[in-house]
């Protein structure tokens, strides 16, 4: 029923948190806010684990953008990819 | 009952999906992944431009049930492990701290490397929400040794399972899950720096 600091850990390593059942999840919250030994670190994970998905977004923001300041294959690139790819295609 | 088409057993691929216009389509997307996770920009175009290759001799395998433009990327994410793994040395790798910290009792009991992390120097909450912040979490990112930057960002950005991540970079998950700590540690003391002082 309780979580041990070693099952926190692991969960939290694995990040199936968003898969465990709601009473699950309820149990490994209320250790993190209350153990004296592994609270504190995996507070600091979990707030890196939100730090990254949103970093994710903003990850995908920058990988859409398109305007001209953003980074940009150079033509002759792009055009000698193309003809690799026509080759590939022909061969 | 819906009638759906048969698909056509000579049905090009290439046709189907459209690979004259990937370059054109996916090519500055997939260059700015890469640089993303490789930063040189050279060897970036030189990924993105295997990536394609690569994708063309598989595409056979290619089932269509995820956007072209994903399937790419998985590609690339895979030719970034590749580089990353060549370039690193086999010495640092296996870093004797590291080896250290999974030996430890407190460790091996609880799956912490310390109880004692010191708090945060700012509002981690706050901080989220401004814009300039995530130009700090970037620049304390990029400023990481490639191989924990390349653990970092398979595990906590991209959520590939660890078995994976572990088989892809031949470490354990104990390994792995301290390199994580020390990414953690470094990122913490960076972000501590650029953005209190900010």
């Amino acid at each position: 029923m309780f979580l041990t600091c070693k099952q926190v850990s692991n969960h939290l390593s694995k990040e199936d948190y968003a898969k465990l059942s709601p009473f699950r999840k309820f149990t490994l919250k209320l250790h993190v806010l209350i153990c004296p030994v592994c609270g504190k670190y995996n507070q600091q994970v979990m707030k890196f684990q939100d730090m990254a998905r949103t970093f994710r977004k903003q990850e995908e923001d920058f990988l859409e953008d398109d305007r001209p300041e953003s980074p940009h294959l150079n033509e002759d690139s792009k055009k000698r990819m193309a003809e690799l790819i026509e080759q590939d295609k022909a061969s | 009952m819906i009638y759906k088409e048969p698909m056509s057993e000579n049905e090009d691929p290439h046709v189907k999906y459209e690979t004259h216009l990937w370059v054109e389509k996916y090519g500055d997307y997939l260059y700015r992944f890469a640089l993303m996770r490789l930063k040189d920009p050279q060897v970036a175009e030189d990924t993105v431009q295997e990536t394609f290759l690569a994708a063309l001799k598989n595409l056979h395998q290619f089932d269509g049930r995820v956007d072209v433009k994903y399937w790419l990327r998985g590609i690339l994410r895979n030719k970034s492990v590749d580089h990353v793994r060549k370039s690193v040395r086999r010495k640092e790798l296996q870093d004797e701290q590291v080896q250290e910290v999974v030996g430890q009792l407190l460790f091996k009991t609880s799956g912490i490397p310390t109880t004692r992390p010191k708090d945060w120097a700012f509002d981690p909450d706050a901080a989220f929400a401004q814009e300039e912040f995530w130009e700090a979490f970037k620049g304390c990112l990029d400023a990481l040794p490639e191989q924990t930057r390349l653990a970092f960002q398979l595990k906590m950005v991209d959520e590939i399972p660890t078995e994976e991540i572990c088989k892809e970079l031949d470490i354990s998950d104990n390994y792995l899950w301290v390199t994580l700590h020390r990414a953690r540690a470094q990122l913490k003391t960076c972000l501590e720096s650029k953005w209190s002082a900010a």
